[in-house]
């Protein structure tokens, strides 16, 4: 080295290994470091930027999430020598707000590969330099870039290079966090359902014996495919392998060739990364509502005992308002048309029809509750309201609404057995009739958790069988009173308008509703299963009018036919279309500014302080829809909400959640709606189950109105 | 009796009709974008019914933020303003950050930081209260939405092609939304009309 080079110099200060000192920028401490005091030509060596975010801040992974930069570095190498590019030690989620990004909190090394020709010629000395470019953020972001250099001595080919003592335990712990290449003989795809920002996003890994003692993670490296603050649905067993889904983002395009990212698994201390590259393929998605950890236990002692008494009067009284509910309306008016019928009729028929509807509906809820009862002996997390998850049953009762439907507008003349509508004093099988009215009463009740029946539910689910049943039958029993109290008390009758001939046109009036509630029906199985299965029970439908318009012709084509067309419905009930729940993304909130409900958001929201609105809902309760339309999208409400800087969510329960029943368990309710209202990130309210703007404004304190 | 009735009658198309609502509420594109009114920086009520017939631009921005700066810096967002309201299109800043968050601004300051930077829009609107940016479901600043004299929703997402904090890096990145406006200004569909937006958060309440 000659003492009056001036280059030489420069170098011999840099020369010794390590001189690089840390730069310190705002909230960050930038270095480049070296595994080993020298460099091997035509080894393998590994620089790396040590960044160390002051507390609070962080910076950024290759795909930053919502929003943030990921860190860049740009070389400047001898000719010859050439560095590869960072290898990232696997992200951490971590979510302000709505926001969700992927980066580091930590210190952390960004390593890269460094190669030096074996034969390398040149100077003995290598300088090393390279500018650092970064993004920190706590709420607010700095970007940041430093420029840092590093002069390394060359070792000989072949010659053994040492390591930097200093630098020994960092590497390790950074190579540690590095994903591996995923064995060979992982099965890795992934599948699209739906469209941006609903749809969902399908993850399956084959072969690989996960253990499931932790949290399991993805990171795609493409930061436009998924909703990042969505949650990440897993499941993990031993017959589908490991499964995640997680909603679409809302800029997702199309479906790439293939999806690469990071798998990181948590087993106790230990987390291993897997660098992943799923194929497309099929794959189920993972059902809404499937937490990635598993939720609290539900608190049993959440709700204290009732007075057995008072839970039967409250279940007797939710019955009876259940009368009032919208979903019942099309069958009440069939039965009120068979009322004012039978107002002609002697008082004893009027009190056996009483008794027939009655039964019906008492048998029909006491079935119910059997069912329902069983289905959570076995352990199925179940509540009121399950019937309409099922698609087969939402497609049935389509069916039927639109067969009753059909015949109230003169298609068909059923011998009006079914109906109970222009009976004769006769027949004896009117009573049938009465019967079946009570039957369908409950079928289309059973979305319509009525005030006070959600409480009674509740309690009667955690009782013995025996007193359970009781409840459900004193539900049905106020269903049914008033019908029994006018078969009973027949001036209570006179209070309705006279017989006359505008029953005839009142009855092909009240077809519309029917009409209406199939088109209900038939939304509602689409969101269960989507629009294939919607169609398939089109149509069931068509086949039905069909029948039915054959239905009072005569003749043996005619007969043949009808029986055919019957049948074809009936076996479309049975086609995979219908019978499949889809898992697509509906949960997703479609109104601006609701989040999907999860335990783990609730818990950061209310850990932030927040003022948090959380909302159970589903497509088949209309009660749920009539309070969206009345208070809860009312301007009123949507001006509070912002004042207060309420956080939204819903719970979607269209389809089966055991996430959202467990939850509707602890607050002591079986179905929904259920609003709960958690002030400040303080204690839950549980809000009234109809609800008006000022019932809103009024849970929030006096002078919120 | 009748009353109840004619609460069948309102209720189950009513019911119906509020789903559909629901649906539609998440700006689209292809579908008409959300109507909204708010204030200008001068106190002025801008709805966007007003601009029905031109195209129209709406940029959140937060002047603290790095993303938004390296896009002023050098002028470049003022020149797509310049350019652009100088063919007709209207282009509506929009600061929702929230009082006392980065990148909030009353009248007279989103009036003074559009004099120091020289910047071009037709307005600055002011959405303190978030409303404006939740409707839209805005994340960061930048971030751009184009929409048609039709109303409807042609561009949503970044400015560019290239989440960067450093000038240098506009001239290398494809201008997206500067591709999106002269391809609807000549009459041409968007042929990328959903990207997704990078820099700062949206600094809501």
């Amino acid at each position: 080295m000659r003492l009056f080079s001036a280059p030489g110099l420069l170098f011999a200060l840099f020369a010794l290994p390590g001189h690089a000192a840390p730069v310190q920028t705002p909230h960050v401490e930038a270095e480049l470091i070296a595994e080993n005091l020298s460099l091997a030509a035509g080894g393998d060596n590994w620089l790396a930027l040590r960044i160390a975010p002051e507390e609070g801040w962080h910076v950024y992974w290759r795909n930053p999430g919502d929003t943030g930069l990921a860190t860049t570095l740009t070389w400047t190498l001898p000719a010859g020598v050439g560095a590869g590019d960072i290898q990232w030690p696997y992200p951490h989620r971590s979510a302000l707000g709505d926001i969700v990004n992927y980066g580091y909190g930590e210190e952390t090394l960004l390593l890269v590969p460094l190669t030096v020709p074996a034969n390398w010629s040149g100077d003995a000395t290598l300088p090393l330099r390279v500018k650092a470019k970064w993004l920190v953020c706590k709420d607010i972001c700095i970007p940041g870039s430093a420029d840092l250099s590093l002069a390394l001595p060359v070792t000989a080919a072949g010659t053994p290079v040492q390591a930097d003592p200093r630098w020994r335990d960092a590497f390790s712990s950074a190579r540690a966090q590095l994903p591996q290449p995923a064995p060979a003989d992982w099965k890795v795809q992934y599948a699209v359902h739906g469209g941006a920002g609903t749809g969902d996003w399908s993850l399956q890994v084959k072969g690989a014996q996960l253990s499931a003692g932790g949290a399991i993670e993805f990171f795609p490296y493409a930061s436009d495919l998924l909703k990042h603050s969505a949650p990440q649905r897993v499941a993990n067993s031993t017959e589908h392998g490991l499964r995640i889904s997680q909603t679409l983002g809302d800029y997702f395009v199309k479906a790439p060739a293939q999806v690469d990212g990071v798998l990181v698994v948590h087993d106790g201390a230990t987390v291993k990364a897997w660098e992943i590259h799923a194929q497309p393929g099929a794959v189920q998605p993972v059902p809404q509502g499937t937490a990635g950890n598993a939720g609290e236990p539900a608190a049993a002692a959440a709700v204290a005992p009732l007075n057995l008494v008072l839970v039967l009067l409250s279940a007797l009284l939710g019955g009876l308002i259940l009368n009032l509910m919208p979903c019942v309306f099309p069958v009440l008016s069939i039965k009120a048309i068979s009322l004012i019928e039978a107002r002609a009729q002697v008082a004893r028929r009027q009190r056996g029809h009483a008794l027939a509807y009655t039964c019906g509906v008492l048998a029909t809820f006491g079935g119910l509750a059997g069912l329902l009862l069983a289905l959570r002996g076995g352990g199925a997390a179940v509540g009121w309201g399950f019937q309409l998850q099922q698609p087969v049953f939402v497609a049935v009762l389509a069916y039927l609404f639109f067969g009753m439907g059909l015949s109230m507008s003169g298609v068909v003349q059923f011998g009006t057995r079914l109906m109970g509508v222009g009976q004769s004093l006769a027949a004896d099988g009117g009573y049938r009739g009465s019967f079946f009215t009570g039957v369908l009463a409950v079928a289309v009740a059973s979305p319509c958790t009525a005030p006070f029946m959600g409480t009674a539910l509740g309690y009667a689910l955690g009782q013995p069988a025996a007193l359970a049943m009781l409840v459900f039958l004193a539900l049905g029993l106020g269903l049914a009173l008033p019908f029994l109290l006018i078969g009973f008390f027949p001036h209570l009758g006179r209070l309705l308008p006279r017989p006359g001939a505008w029953m005839e046109t009142f009855k092909q009036v009240m077809a519309f509703p029917l009409y209406l509630s199939v088109v209900w029906l038939l939304w509602v199985l689409g969101g269960i299963t989507d629009r294939s299965g919607m169609a398939v029970a089109l149509l069931g439908l068509t086949l039905l009018a069909f029948a039915l318009w054959l239905w009072n012709r005569p003749g043996r084509t005619a007969n043949l036919l009808k029986l055919a067309a019957l049948l074809a419905a009936l076996g479309l009930l049975t086609t995979p279309q219908i019978r499949t729940v889809s898992g697509g993304g509906h949960a997703a909130a479609t109104t601006a500014g609701i989040e999907p409900w999860s335990e783990q958001r609730v818990a950061e929201l209310r850990a932030q302080g927040r003022t948090v609105f959380v909302d159970f809902t589903a497509d088949w309760c209309i009660t749920c829809k009539v309070n969206e339309q009345v208070a809860l999208n009312s301007d009123a409400v949507h001006q509070l909400f912002a004042d207060r800087q309420v956080a939204w969510l819903q719970g979607d329960w269209t389809r089966a959640d055991p996430a959202i029943s467990q939850l509707l368990a602890q607050y002591g309710r079986s179905g929904v709606p259920l609003y709960l209202l958690y002030l400040k990130g303080g204690e839950p309210q549980v809000l009234p189950q109809l609800l008006t703007p000022s019932i809103v404004a009024g849970a929030f304190g006096p002078g919120s109105g | 009796m009748r009353k109840l009735w004619r609460f069948i009658v309102a209720a189950v198309p009513g019911a119906i009709l509020s789903c559909a609502a629901q649906a539609a509420d998440a700006p689209r594109i292809g579908q008409p974008a959300p109507d909204f009114s708010a204030s200008d920086s001068g106190g002025k009520t801008v709805a966007l019914a007003d601009y029905r017939g031109k195209l129209v631009v709406l940029e959140w921005t937060n002047d603290g933020c790095p993303f938004v700066r390296h896009y002023y810096k050098r002028g470049n967002m003022q020149a797509l303003q310049k350019e652009y309201t100088g063919k007709g299109v209207i282009w509506l800043s929009v600061i929702s950050s929230a009082p006392g968050a980065q990148g909030f601004a009353d009248g007279p300051r989103a009036d003074q930081l559009t004099r120091e930077r020289q910047a071009a829009p037709s307005a600055v609107l002011l959405d303190p209260s978030g409303k404006l940016g939740h409707l839209y479901q805005a994340i960061t600043t930048p971030q751009i939405f184009i929409i048609d004299a039709a109303g409807m929703l042609i561009y949503s997402g970044a400015i560019d092609s290239t989440p960067s904090t450093d000038p240098d890096d506009i001239a290398h990145a494809i201008p997206y939304a500067k591709n999106a406006l002269d391809q609807a200004l000549a009459g041409k569909p968007v042929t990328l009309p959903l990207t997704a937006p990078y820099g700062c958060s949206v600094k809501y309440q």
